[in-house]
């Protein structure tokens, strides 16, 4: 049985979307602090810096050469006539500075400009970093080069991926070797295709993301970080061949440890004017690591990777990456023989019988759950299930995983229609339900559906929820769930398939002393119904 | 009198035999509407004093929100009656819960009243220490509430048995004594508690040393899980439980439950996950054909709805696929002839008749 292997970012559906499509930004991400930053010199050229929530985010970050019809030239302090100023007055801290670079064509005029937006600017978890350089000079053939050293939490901790194919599905891998990766046109995935992570555990994780917006010529090249680079472009930028291996382990594309990377990023452009560069993503998340085994039955799809739901970007590793939690998917090529007509019993033993993972993957580190794709179930109307809350089990475990009933949402969507709704999109139930379910295994429950004060329970309600239908969905747990899952209850209360007894199992009716978050006492204690928002 | 207007909600009731229960909408004329008659019955119940049904009113809202496309749910009664007062230690505890229009104008509502959809709470109050706790059932659905929207007229109702068996945290009636069993029902589109609380105390008692015993193993393990799921080959200590019931105390009441569980497995198809087990339909007869010999004796036990439904639609259906067809139409016959007058089977007693013409 093939199987391959897919991870996804944290936080991601909220970037491609434009800020009036995003869900508001709300304020229970409370790692977050606002970007400082450094400005250093060397040899004029202004070096920027970046921290994050008390930790470097970027060490340097520089814009050292140009290359204009092949002759490479340097933005050094000779060539600097104005700057670094530092400006905050535009809703972004801004640095910036002016070269005169004298060429063989002529002179250019070169900006460069860095500019940090915390996360009141652009988005609640996310801080962005847009590097911009505009140029006015001779008709040619620009070619600008980015450096950025993104000294996440110490030089020798840096660990990077990118996203790219296995087979039908896209993958977030460790690159074996040096690389060069092309960022242009890069929707496929929350449009970003390489990220670094670092942190000195997972609970205190940051990352750094890079995108092309608007660029068809960008490319990102993710280095070694190489002695005297700062003077001479390494080769691989200039077409060369230099393939230093990358430190890496693991059978899922983990992080790698132990290496010193640096990213350089190339923007190619015509003409005698222009403006052109990156834009990065920093976030730091509460950082649990989790997989996601997931099987289906032949006679079934998977959920696609991203959902664009007019315009926003929906993923199940989105909504788990909002509440701190990084998921790695593993996809098997559909192990479970198809049968219609499930009941529960069957569902348990589908599950206890496919977890291929667990014994490998879950560990306290990197959390594991199970999710199942299959027929339908015995009770008609029903999307999803977690049927793993009984506390006795044989195997001493529960909340391990669900289940999403394919063809019971093939056979219920047109009731929706039935009853005056627009055709519904079969892929945005599975990766709702997908995503539900999974949240019943981190042991959040419907009464979680409050997201804001415009929160009913059947409409615009957060993720646990029981919407009416899954475009009044907001993509997001909510600042109750979210804050359960990132650390605001313990381990094992939100842990699938751990834990312990959060009821009295001798006695039922003594609570578990844990106070848990409000929404959590609903769940599990208290008589108090919902309460509702805005409808 | 009442009408059985026969509007079984989306295929739930058929669908759901061995998951949710008996369900049913039915209607009252104006002579005897659908609430007295509800009171009859219950009154009925309570004569030894060991059941109050406490059928608060309908709590007006303070706000409704009227919204054009959704429905404004202001005039329900919300009820909850257990099948019988008393019940045994580790006997499953069911109880019927009925949601009526009690308004004068039809009025709209998706009536999700199986503990599984979280959208109906039920909490249990063991009335002998105070202590409080909700049941949290072993699974949770996701659904969408539209698909199950329907309009109810003035007086017409529906009603479900509940069963309350395999909570996350195992059984929960484990001491004899009163509990009260306490419903919330959300039917309104913000969340607000519309419906107000309804609940009913029920008695659990002890038995005499054989049923403490068999009931002690009924409350245990993966016992509660057979009683739930009615089937599960791979739940071997449920199993266990069940047979060593039947083995050593073979007179008891949870003995029928025993037989219940595992004559409803074995008359099943089983899944498991690689491959499926045929019926094993001589283990199927025998074990159910021990249930049906309680459930027509002289003092039958009362028991769930379903569960009556459901021994004998399995063993006929084990009968037939036996080549006992003959015996597989007498026992149909004879539930019909035991249960047609009774209002609370009257959605069994509808699907039997339609099992009995195809055989």
């Amino acid at each position: 049985m093939s199987q391959h292997l897919s991870t996804a970012l944290v936080g991601a559906a909220l970037l491609l979307g434009s800020s009036a499509l995003a869900p508001a930004a709300h304020a229970s991400l409370e790692r977050w602090q606002d970007v400082s930053f450094t400005v250093t010199h060397n040899d004029g050229l202004a070096l920027t810096g970046a921290s994050l929530d008390g930790y470097k985010v970027i060490d340097t970050m520089a814009v050292p050469f140009f290359v204009l019809d092949g002759v490479q030239y340097e933005l050094t302090e000779a060539q600097r006539v104005s700057g670094p100023t530092v400006d905050g007055a535009s809703g972004a801290m801004v640095v910036e500075a002016t070269y005169r670079v004298t060429t063989h064509l002529g002179v250019v005029d070169v900006t460069v400009s860095h500019a940090f937006f915390d996360q009141d600017a652009v988005e609640a978890d996310l801080a962005e970093l847009s590097s911009r350089v505009s140029f006015t000079g001779p008709e040619g053939d620009y070619s600008f080069f980015w450096r950025v050293d993104p000294d996440l939490r110490g030089a020798a901790g840096d660990r990077v991926q990118v996203y790219d194919r296995i087979g039908s599905r896209g993958a977030w891998q460790a690159p074996e070797t040096e690389q060069a990766v092309e960022l242009a046109g890069a929707l496929e995935f929350d449009r970003f295709k390489v990220r670094f992570n670092d942190g000195p555990d997972f609970a205190h994780q940051t990352q750094l993301r890079v995108a092309a917006p608007e660029s068809g010529h960008a490319t990102a090249y993710l280095l070694a970080n190489h002695d005297g680079e700062w003077e001479t472009l390494p080769d691989l930028l200039l077409g060369g061949e230099q393939l230093q291996s990358i430190q890496h382990y693991g059978v899922l594309p983990q992080p790698v440890l132990g290496s010193d990377m640096v990213l350089w990023y190339r923007a190619d452009v015509s003409g005698a004017s222009g403006e052109v560069g990156p834009d990065m993503y920093a976030t730091t998340v509460a950082g649990r690591q989790a997989v996601i085994e997931m099987d289906k039955m032949p006679s079934t799809e998977y959920p696609p990777d991203v959902y664009n739901r007019n315009g926003e970007l929906l993923s199940v590793e989105s909504a788990f990456g909002k509440a701190g939690i990084t998921i790695n998917r593993i996809f098997k090529d559909g192990s479970i023989p198809d049968k219609a007509k499930l009941g529960l019993a069957e569902l348990d033993a589908i599950m206890e019988s496919s977890m291929d993972y667990q014994a490998t993957q879950d560990t306290a580190t990197q959390w594991y759950s199970w999710f199942g794709i299959v027929q339908d179930f015995v009770v008609t109307g029903v999307l999803g299930v977690m049927a793993d809350y009984y506390e006795y089990s044989s195997d001493d475990a529960y909340r391990e995983g669900a289940f999403a009933f394919y063809v019971g949402m093939e056979k219920t969507l047109p009731m929706l229609e039935d009853v005056g709704y627009p055709p519904q999109d079969l892929d945005l139930y599975l990766i709702w339900t997908v995503t539900h379910e999974t949240g019943h295994a981190y042991n959040q429950h419907h009464e979680d559906f409050w997201y804001d004060e415009n929160s009913c329970f059947y409409e615009n309600s957060a993720i646990m929820g029981y919407s009416y239908d899954a475009y009044t969905l907001v993509w997001d747990f909510g600042p109750n769930s979210s804050a359960s899952m990132r650390g605001g209850d313990p381990d094992e209360y939100v842990r699938p398939g751990h834990g312990v007894d959060f009821v009295n199992l001798t006695d039922p009716f003594i609570r578990y002393p844990y106070d848990t978050t409000i929404s959590h006492r609903r769940g599990h204690h208290d008589t108090q119904q919902f309460t509702g928002g805005g409808c | 009198m009442m009408i059985d207007v026969k509007k079984n909600l989306s295929g739930l009731i058929l669908a759901s035999v061995g998951l949710l229960g008996a369900c049913s909408v039915q209607t009252s004329d104006s002579s005897l509407n659908s609430m007295d008659a509800f009171e009859a019955r219950k009154a009925a119940k309570t004569d030894d004093g060991s059941v109050a049904t406490m059928l608060a009113q309908p709590v007006a809202p303070e706000s409704v929100a009227v919204r054009k496309d959704r429905p404004v749910v202001n005039e329900w009664m919300l009820s909850v009656e257990p099948i019988k007062s008393t019940f045994l230690l580790g006997e499953p505890i069911v109880v019927r819960v009925r949601l009526e229009n009690v308004s004068d104008e039809p009025l709209e509502v998706a009536p999700l009243l199986q503990p599984e959809f979280q959208q109906t709470r039920y909490t249990i109050t063991r009335l002998e220490t105070g202590g409080s706790a909700p049941f949290l059932p072993a699974a949770r659905y996701l659904t969408l509430p539209a698909t199950h929207m329907r309009t109810f007229q003035p007086g017409e109702y529906v009603e479900e048995e509940v069963r309350l068996i395999a909570s996350k945290a195992g059984w929960m009636f484990k001491w004899p004594g009163k509990y009260e069993i306490t419903v919330d029902f959300d039917a309104s589109t913000s969340g607000a508690n519309l419906m107000g609380t309804h609940s009913a105390i029920v008695t659990v008692r002890a038995g005499n040393e054989q049923e403490q015993a068999a009931g002690r193993i009924m409350m245990e393990g993966e016992a509660p899980l057979l009683l739930y799921w009615e089937q599960g080959d791979h739940a071997t200590d449920g199993l266990a439980r069940l047979e060593r019931i039947i083995a050593d105390y073979p007179g008891t009441l949870h003995a029928v439950y025993a037989h219940f569980a595992l004559g409803s497995n074995d008359a099943q198809p089983f899944f498991n996950g690689k491959t499926t087990r045929e019926p094993r339909l001589e283990s199927a007869i025998e074990h159910l054909q021990a249930v049906r010999q309680a459930l027509r004796a002289p003092n039958a036990p009362v028991v769930p709805a379903h569960m009556r439904t459901a021994t004998y639609e399995r063993l006929a259906d084990s009968l037939a696929s036996a080549g006992q067809v003959g015996l597989a139409r007498t026992v149909l016959d004879e539930f019909l002839s035991l249960y047609a007058d009774d209002p609370t089977m009257a959605d069994g007693v509808a699907h039997i008749r339609t099992l009995r013409a195809s055989i």
